[in-house]
């Protein structure tokens, strides 16, 4: 799936964050986006959303991002949809693991809010204009 | 476009910081519950996670060293010991160290935060030794301009201030995260004595330790009487007095101009010192454990605590013997000891010590009395240096013993061979302000630069009265440009204070004079020349700072 980058699924638990995230991508980015405060409402809202990307954070209580992540991919429309994991934690061990799990990449926290839609960009052009083979990419946000 | 953090999200950063200040503290006080600490773990995380998108990358990356550190020790079943405890609670004071704290909208204002662990060179201020968390006012006012105007006040003050227009979600918010104190207008849009009665029906479920302090438009007795059933711990008339008002917060939220107390334990016993540690810490005292006796003097002359804990015999060295070796010292010879003895101990040897100063605890020690026998002695302690070394009516040092620490901080620098700035601030036309609205007005704004200047100074910074409405500030490890700039922030901030004197509203503004050690070698010359820099930011027009680096560079700042 490459193309033009439009609509963004965004799950993260700590809503100051949510917030400041989907203000910056719909406003400066120009994004349409579904903000979502936990992996059930990311669940829910999925389906009819229909996102081309999930912006999707790692710790959350209850049901963390991996666990979403592969309940989110037993949607049909969802199967191959890209994501990216925030998260706070970027050793190298744990980068490799997020990319295993089909993550074009990784953003870390915390993330400076004027460079997140010019990240979540060069990721999502990385991903599609170049050899679709290199997956790992680690972008810094701050 | 996003070009700076906006400022509300500030106070999203501090109140999370506090959070977790308070939420340690209540983890110590009752018993270790895993699932407790799992929540407070996670609001750590939470923290390093979100700051520096809130613009505070600092206080992210202190956040991140504390959630190392708790991964790494690998607390959650079992409590932390004593080393631990000690580690948590400086690796939190980091964090509220590194949250960039402005005193108040102006320029020139001191950027407050560096994380303690870069630590800074010789030429730049290092961190506070321990910064007092902010104490949070709820203010219920449902006039939004007064509302803001008086929360504003408060923040100059050092108080934060959540601000709330009707009693919508005010429940809440309480439960959530009880506030120091509130302040309540006594009329609300929901009824004339919606105030009140909020109090009352709060106070029911929980809300009882809450100081609260009423406004009113109304005088009168029903207002009163309404504010009285509801157990106010203070009643203004509007237009509300803000020093008033300060002084009155202070008393209700036990502020003292004094840091927190630091306890320095002098044990054996591994459990018996993990144990102190603890219930001293769940009182926001900061204990130190000292394993060497060898190392006493050198502790107490860098740790510098209000009290110690000592067992009465440690291996080979007495107790009672190493208090009269302290004591030969001059400096410490008001440091209060409370000694730990065994029940076992032999009546005779009991006897004998019972004919000494100092108290004796018995082990095992029961939290609620040696709590109150600390709480005592420092205060007692403090009294007696407060008698010798404090001017009376504002609380800074009266002028003999700032001269004294004038030469004692000068002798410091050279020795550290660091800067030591010296301020001297004047009140611009305080004799004015006594001849027309009389010296009790005049003796109430010199109590209010007094605690300005005790909120917005370091701990490590000392300030004196040095005359009628003469100050002197001492700024150890700081270059005149960088104290020069403080000040600047400072004037800038006192002169935006509206003061009152009956119905009369106004301002007072001061002028410094700032020169720094080693450009002056001496205290005598040093005074010397951050008066002449004083004396020329009055003819200058006063309300500025002035300063003078020795031979012929001369800087003026401020003004209007």
């Amino acid at each position: 799936m490459s193309g033009a980058l439009r609509s963004i699924l965004l799950v993260e638990d700590d809503v100051d964050i949510l917030d400041i995230a989907e203000t910056v991508l719909t406003s400066h980015g120009g994004y349409t986006v579904e903000a979502c405060a936990s992996g059930e409402v990311a669940i829910q809202k999925a389906p009819v959303f229909r996102p081309d990307l999930i912006l999707l954070d790692v710790m959350m209580p209850k049901k963390d991002g991996p666990t979403t992540l592969k309940e989110l991919r037993t949607i049909p429309a969802l199967a191959g949809t890209p994501v990216i994991f925030l998260t706070a934690k970027v050793q190298s061990k744990e980068v490799t693991q997020y990319l295993q799990m089909g993550a074009i990449g990784v953003i870390p926290k915390p993330f400076i809010p004027m460079t997140l839609c010019e990240t979540v960009l060069a990721i999502w052009n990385q991903a599609f204009h170049s050899d679709k083979s290199e997956k790992s990419i680690e972008h810094h946000g701050t | 476009m996003i070009s700076r953090p906006l400022e509300p999200h500030r106070q999203i950063v501090e109140t999370r910081i506090r959070a977790i200040e308070k939420g340690w503290t209540n983890l110590l006080r009752t018993r270790w519950g895993p699932e407790q600490y799992a929540d407070w773990h996670r609001a750590v995380h939470s923290l390093s996670g979100a700051a520096g998108t809130f613009g505070e990358p600092e206080v992210s990356r202190a956040a991140a060293s504390l959630e190392e550190f708790l991964d790494r020790a690998g607390i959650g079943a079992a409590p932390p010991d004593g080393n631990q405890v000690n580690e948590i609670r400086a690796l939190i004071r980091d964090i509220a160290g590194s949250f960039n704290r402005p005193p108040s909208p102006s320029q020139g204002a001191p950027r407050r935060g560096t994380s303690a662990k870069r630590e800074a060179s010789r030429s730049t201020r290092p961190d506070p030794p321990d910064t007092v968390p902010t104490k949070i006012v709820f203010l219920v006012e449902d006039d939004a301009d007064l509302g803001e105007t008086i929360a504003e006040q408060l923040r100059h003050f050092g108080y934060g201030v959540r601000r709330f227009e009707t009693l919508d979600g005010l429940e809440e918010a309480v439960r959530a995260d009880p506030p120091d104190a509130m302040l309540m207008d006594i009329g609300l849009r929901e009824g004339r004595f919606a105030g009140p009665q909020f109090v009352r029906t709060v106070r029911g479920i929980g809300g009882e330790g809450i100081p609260v302090v009423f406004m009113s438009g109304r005088s009168g007795f029903e207002a009163r009487w309404q504010a009285a059933r509801a157990g106010a711990k203070g009643f203004f008339e509007k237009p509300v007095d803000i020093q008033d008002l300060v002084f009155r917060l202070d008393l209700v939220t036990h502020r003292s101009s004094d840091r927190t107390p630091r306890i320095l334990i002098l044990v054996d016993h591994a459990e018996t010192a993990d144990l102190l540690v603890r219930i001293l810490g769940g009182r926001g005292m900061e204990a130190r454990l000292l394993k060497e006796p060898q190392r006493l003097l050198d502790t107490l002359s860098e740790f510098g605590p209000d009290l110690v804990i000592m067992d009465i015999q440690l291996g080979r060295y007495s107790g009672p013997e190493l208090v009269s070796m302290i004591r030969q010292d001059e400096y410490f010879f008001a440091i209060p000891v409370l000694f730990l003895i065994d029940p076992s101990i032999h009546p005779s040897r009991l006897t004998a010590l019972r004919t000494g100063v100092e108290p004796l605890l018995t082990k095992p020690v029961n939290p609620d009395v040696l709590l109150s026998a600390v709480t005592v002695h420092i205060g007692r302690s403090r009294g007696l240096r407060a008698l010798m070394d404090m001017d009376g009516l504002t609380g800074l040092l009266n002028h003999s013993r700032t001269k004294e620490r004038l030469v004692i901080e000068v002798d410091r620098a050279r020795r550290s061979t660091s800067s030591l700035s010296l301020v001297m601030i004047d009140l611009d036309r305080f004799k004015s302000i006594n001849d027309r609205l009389g010296h009790p007005v005049g003796d109430r704004v010199l109590r209010t630069i007094s605690r300005f200047l005790r909120q917005q100074l370091r701990q490590t910074d000392v300030a004196g009265r040095y005359g009628g409405e003469e100050f002197m500030i001492l700024m150890p490890h700081t270059p005149v440009e960088q104290a020069a700039r403080v000040m600047d922030g400072l004037r800038e901030a006192f002169s935006g204070i509206r003061l009152r004197a009956g119905v009369e509203e106004f301002h007072v503004t001061f002028s410094a004079g700032v020169a720094a050690f080693p450009d002056f070698k001496d205290p005598e010359h040093l005074v010397e020349a951050a008066d002449k820099a004083l004396y020329k930011a009055k003819a200058l027009g006063r309300n500025r700072v002035s300063v003078r680096k020795g031979k012929k560079r001369r800087r003026v700042t401020g003004g209007s």
